[in-house]
């Protein structure tokens, strides 16, 4: 079958009433979540997760795609009313759409991103389609020793790419891939760090991780921060929400080129739509006739950004789908919920369980769709539900980390756990460790460890493994590349600088 | 420099030496040639000393300080207030049971929170309950823990 028909077969999937239901759940929630600053799409995953547990897989991960992509819609209302972004994808959104807002084009900035958001969500599930049976079958390849650099291409782009400190990020993966460590070695069955608790023998869930760092953590900061919420009474009437003709022709070329751009960012593994956002936005200011709009209310600032978030997050699913390596916190935690499923992401995926991912690829197309529905024409509906205290909101995501946490394995000390992860997660944020490498590596960690020991074993020792394969070497150079290639290029930039100085 | 930054670098050497002898005592090898239980472990030990003096040069070198860690004592007080009533509420799920304690949570929570509004502190406290046994007991047979009253 080609990509066609196994296309309009996941059609036949994601159209079914259940599937339909969970998509438009998914979207609903992925909208709100979003819009509600601090509660992000990892957080909104991790936390609804463990009700996906007892449902059909293909349902769950519908759900769950859902909310991922609706919350990047979901992220731009906050950040035009409130002028707080709901997302970190969404801050530039922010900067642009609320001073749109403030000249009373609220409606139309609204609208042009929900457009973007679409064309781009919808010509990025285009790229995946595209790019996932080839890529999947290129994964067929990987042996033990190519996916191992695989992995390890994935952390040093973390390090190499982070936005915050390098060592710091370093710090990060090396604690996830430790609490990875915890329980049995899988090939041993030897226990390792788990200090006589019985409780830790199993290991320690991914789950339990990303509810306690990004639920828990999250909900501190905010009672820290007393957060509150003052919306800009803007008019958001039906005639209100259209763009202007002028309006339409300035945002037109920004959604395309942040389209492709979103896309590609994307698929890198540690990129994602955040720097895809603040990539196209910087595009666009350069490109601009007019760059001294731009902190003003420009609008080809509001389209780009969006577009480039949204088709990061299809992009994203191309690692994700066709070999099982994560391009964000939010697919990091859709990866785990896989392995729960009992589903192995890679290239193997496509072939064993067709309906399943197919069946995504589909619902991407109707969830966008939904997106456009929901988020041009119910957006006054979104603005009051928003105005939920926010401390009520609060003390929801606590019900839903411990319920979630205590429905893993039924344990008492998993909430415990769950907790203390949490707390280890507003640490991280006060002290500027990025959070979404150590669940990436706790996610990532055992099969990594698995297959750099396979490797090892098959090779007697010798590293010699990693550079015999014509993949594993190209990827063992990439990963050494992209973590030299940033200091080396902001050390070139310096030189370069001073000798521009010395010459003034 | 920020003396954060230099704290939390040596708590985290520290923790790499912990983990650096107990991922020697685990073995490295299981056989000449054959990666023991210790070897990532050892790896990941060093990768954390690694990361952990790299925060240290990078606090002792920054020209900024520390940011302030608290605005002020109200916020340290909200947050004391957030841990004990989630502490408070993991230790009655037991005696309790869930929906018990789950509804109570929310009832003095809220009542601490949203103080005045009654209707609506009823109704969530109330209501989460209810949906969290059709969500998990009914929809999902996921079984929760019952108290001393039976549910």
């Amino acid at each position: 079958m080609d990509t066609f028909d196994m296309l309009l077969r996941g059609f036949s999937v994601a159209l079914t009433p259940m599937n339909l239901l969970f998509g438009a759940i998914g979207c609903i929630f992925g909208t709100f979540i979003g819009a509600m600053p601090g509660i992000g799409a990892p957080t909104g995953i991790a936390v609804l997760l463990p009700l996906t547990f007892g449902m059909d897989p293909t349902g769950g991960i519908i759900m769950l795609a859902g909310i991922y992509y609706g919350s990047m819609y979901g992220g731009t209302i906050t950040s035009v009313l409130v002028n707080v972004p709901g997302e970190s994808a969404s801050v530039m959104t922010a900067v642009e759409g609320y001073q749109m807002a403030l000249r009373g084009r609220a409606g139309a900035a609204l609208t042009v991103s929900a457009v973007g958001s679409f064309v781009a969500g919808t010509i990025g599930v285009v790229g995946l389609m595209l790019l996932a049976v080839p890529v999947s079958a290129f994964g067929l390849r990987f042996g033990p020793a190519e996916q191992f650099a695989l992995f390890l291409f994935a952390f040093t782009s973390l390090v190499g790419f982070a936005s915050e400190s390098r060592s710091k990020t370093l710090v990060a993966i090396a604690l996830g891939l430790l609490i990875a460590t915890v329980g049995n070695d899988p090939l041993s069955g030897r226990s390792r760090f788990t200090f006589g608790n019985i409780d830790l023998m199993g290991g320690i869930d991914f789950v339990i991780v990303a509810v306690g760092i990004f639920g828990i953590g999250e909900v501190m900061l905010a009672f820290e921060q007393n957060f509150k919420m003052e919306f800009l009474e803007s008019r958001l009437g039906f005639r209100d929400i259209f763009p202007t003709a002028q309006e339409w022709a300035a945002s037109f070329w920004p959604i395309v080129r942040g389209t492709v751009l979103g896309f590609m960012v994307g698929i890198l593994p540690a990129a994602g739509a955040t720097v895809a956002a603040f990539m196209s936005y910087g595009v666009e200011k350069q490109l601009s006739r007019h760059p001294e709009e731009f902190g003003h209310g420009a609008i080809e600032g509001v389209a780009g950004p969006e577009s480039a978030n949204n088709s990061a997050t299809a992009g994203a699913m191309v690692p994700l789908l066709t070999l099982g390596i994560p391009g964000s916190a939010s697919t990091a935690v859709m990866l785990g919920a896989f392995m729960i499923w009992g589903l192995r992401p890679g290239p193997l995926l496509f072939s064993k369980n067709p309906d399943f991912v197919w069946g995504l690829i589909a619902s991407m197309y109707v969830g966008n769709v939904l997106l456009l529905i929901l988020n041009v024409g119910f957006i006054p509906t979104f603005v009051k539900m928003l105005r939920i205290p926010f401390s009520a909101l609060m003390a929801l995501v606590v019900v839903f980390c411990v319920m979630g946490s205590y429905a893993i394995g039924g344990s008492l000390f998993d909430i415990w756990t769950m907790v203390a992860f949490g707390v280890l997660g507003y640490l991280m944020k006060k002290l500027d460790f990025p959070q979404a490498p150590l669940v990436f590596a706790v996610v990532l960690g055992p099969l990594a460890e698995v297959t750099f020991r396979q490797a090892l074993t098959m090779s007697q020792g010798s590293l010699s493994i990693f550079v015999d394969s014509s993949i594993a070497s190209t990827l063992v150079v990439g990963a050494f590349l992209v973590l030299a290639a940033p200091p080396l290029w902001s050390l070139l930039r310096r030189m370069r600088a001073s000798a521009r100085a010395g010459r003034l | 420099m920020r003396r954060t930054d230099q704290i939390s670098s040596l708590v985290l050497l520290v923790g790499a030496g912990f983990v650096g002898i107990g991922a020697w005592r685990l073995n490295i090898w299981s056989a000449p040639g054959v990666p023991g239980p210790g070897f990532l472990p050892i790896l990941l030990a060093i990768g954390l000393a690694v990361g952990a003096v790299g925060v240290f040069l990078e606090g002792t070198l920054s020209k900024t300080g520390d940011a302030k860690w608290f605005v002020d004592r109200a916020s340290i007080l909200r947050l004391v207030v957030l841990l004990c009533s989630i502490a408070a509420l993991v230790a009655a799920i037991e005696p309790l049971g869930m929906l018990l304690a789950v509804g109570l949570f929310l009832l003095v929570f809220l009542a601490i929170y949203l103080r005045g509004h009654w209707p609506a502190i009823l109704l969530i406290a109330g209501g989460t309950p209810i949906c969290l046994y059709l969500i998990f007991e009914k929809w999902l047979k996921f079984s929760l823990p019952r108290g001393f009253l039976g549910f």
